[in-house]
């Protein structure tokens, strides 16, 4: 494979992560709306530079009617991405409809995005600059860095904290409503060895994670092999749909990065 | 052109770096990153959320009367969460919001009222004002609760924030 198919893959992943995204915001639109919790009338406050000069553009993007227009316009690219295009401008164009409208987002409100919304702006802000400027590779390895930055940085932050390292973490968040799993929450609870074990093999998995690119491939693919079981069990266990495509869509390029050149 | 290209994403991922290194560098640079290019990849650390936060509302009557506290809901998830899951991004939201306005009263200094003018109250009242009332009122005023799931059974609940009442226009 060579790289610009390396980077192909990459956009593929996160298109589908953009799609699901997009489709839950168009199907659930009331956290959009002018009095909803993500809404534009008290986003557009939040900064002084959002109501000078640019305000009145802003206003006219951001407005929940046009907005919804925006989303089906970021909805669309995602889905031209999907299609391997030999042709680079139609990937150019829809790569910069995600990448701004993913700004757009951020500039609306900074209420109910995550993490997935960020890796999503990072691995499609390089790939735009790759595919103007012609510089795949060196897009690869940033998307490779970012991957391994995320990872220890999370691994690390968590070792750090008493909350993990006594097993309380998991139980805990999974005894939320937003990231809960009832029955996994109670298994925990009734087992504190288990959770124990669960959070250090969370630690332990993310703060390993950067010696994917060390190239040793036995290496690399027992840690990728473990960064896809830990996003498929945050799927089923926590409903983080959109993490497991934004954060695998890095994994063609630490395979890039660290075996392929 | 390639080489400004390239200087982008080192400059891009420095700053990444630097970002991750505590909470003031975070702060710092995001105050000037006003297109939300710098992540931020403490993903349920060091502190995770352990806690369900709820948004209670009651309203003042045109004869003198408070109702009774009603609780807006979270949107529910579905069997098919690990795959499609549209309510994450207004529960989400209702998380970010407690978490910011938790936040800010941690920060206050000895100008309490400034809270009221923070992105976090108006969003929450905004919110909370907006709602469809069944009854006339003339005054709103929410409530923010925490809630966490006990080891056993049970769950233990502590009020957060209350607001002021707040005159419905």
């Amino acid at each position: 494979m060579t790289a610009d198919q390396y980077l192909v893959l990459t956009e593929q992943l996160v298109a589908v992560a953009v799609v699901i995204s997009c489709l839950e915001y168009l199907v659930r639109p009331g956290v959009l709306s002018d009095h909803g919790l993500a809404g534009w009338p008290v986003g557009r406050l939040t900064r002084r530079w959002k109501t000078g000069p640019w305000g009145a553009v802003l206003d006219a993007i951001l407005v929940p009617s046009r907005y919804r227009i925006v989303l089906l316009l970021r909805c669309g690219a995602a889905v031209m991405l999907l299609v391997p295009w030999t042709e680079p401008v139609p990937r150019v164009a829809a790569l910069a409809i995600v990448v701004v409208s993913s700004l757009l987002a951020q500039v609306r409100s900074s209420y109910g995005h995550d993490g997935a919304d960020q890796m999503c702006l990072v691995v499609g802000g390089a790939a735009l600059v790759a595919r103007i400027a012609l510089v795949t590779e060196a897009a690869l390895w940033f998307i490779a860095l970012q991957a391994c930055l995320a990872y220890a940085t999370a691994g690390l932050k968590k070792a750090a904290s008493p909350v993990w390292r006594s097993g309380e973490a998991l139980p805990g968040v999974l005894g939320t409503t937003i990231y809960g799993n009832a029955r996994a929450h109670r298994t925990l609870v009734r087992h504190p060895g288990i959770a124990r074990l669960g959070c250090f093999s969370v630690i332990a998995i993310e703060t390993a994670f950067p010696l994917a690119l060390i190239g040793l491939a036995p290496v690399t693919c027992v840690l990728l092999a473990l960064g896809v079981a830990f996003h498929a069990s945050t799927v089923i266990l926590m409903g983080l749909n959109t993490f497991f495509w934004a954060f695998t869509a890095t994994y063609p390029a630490i395979v890039y990065v660290a075996l392929a050149r | 052109m390639a080489t400004i290209a390239v200087g982008i994403l080192v400059l891009w991922f420095a700053l990444s770096v630097v970002a991750q290194v505590s909470d003031r560098c975070l702060r710092t640079l995001r105050r000037y990153d006003v297109l939300g290019l710098i992540p931020a990849y403490n993903f349920f650390a060091p502190t995770p959320g352990t806690l369900d936060y709820h948004i209670l509302v009651r309203d003042l009557s045109s004869d003198g009367e408070l109702t009774g506290w009603r609780e807006l809901p979270y949107l529910p998830s579905t069997p098919w969460a690990f795959v499609w899951n549209p309510g994450r991004r207004h529960n989400k939201a209702i998380f970010d919001v407690m978490k910011d306005l938790a936040a800010w009263i941690n920060e206050l200094g000895p100008d309490k009222a400034s809270i009221y003018l923070s992105t976090p109250y108006l969003t929450v009242l905004d919110h909370v004002s907006a709602l469809p009332r069944a009854e006339a009122a003339t005054k709103t005023q929410f409530l923010l609760m925490s809630s966490r799931r006990r080891q056993g059974a049970g769950v233990d609940v502590a009020p957060v924030f209350l607001s002021a009442l707040h005159p419905l226009i």
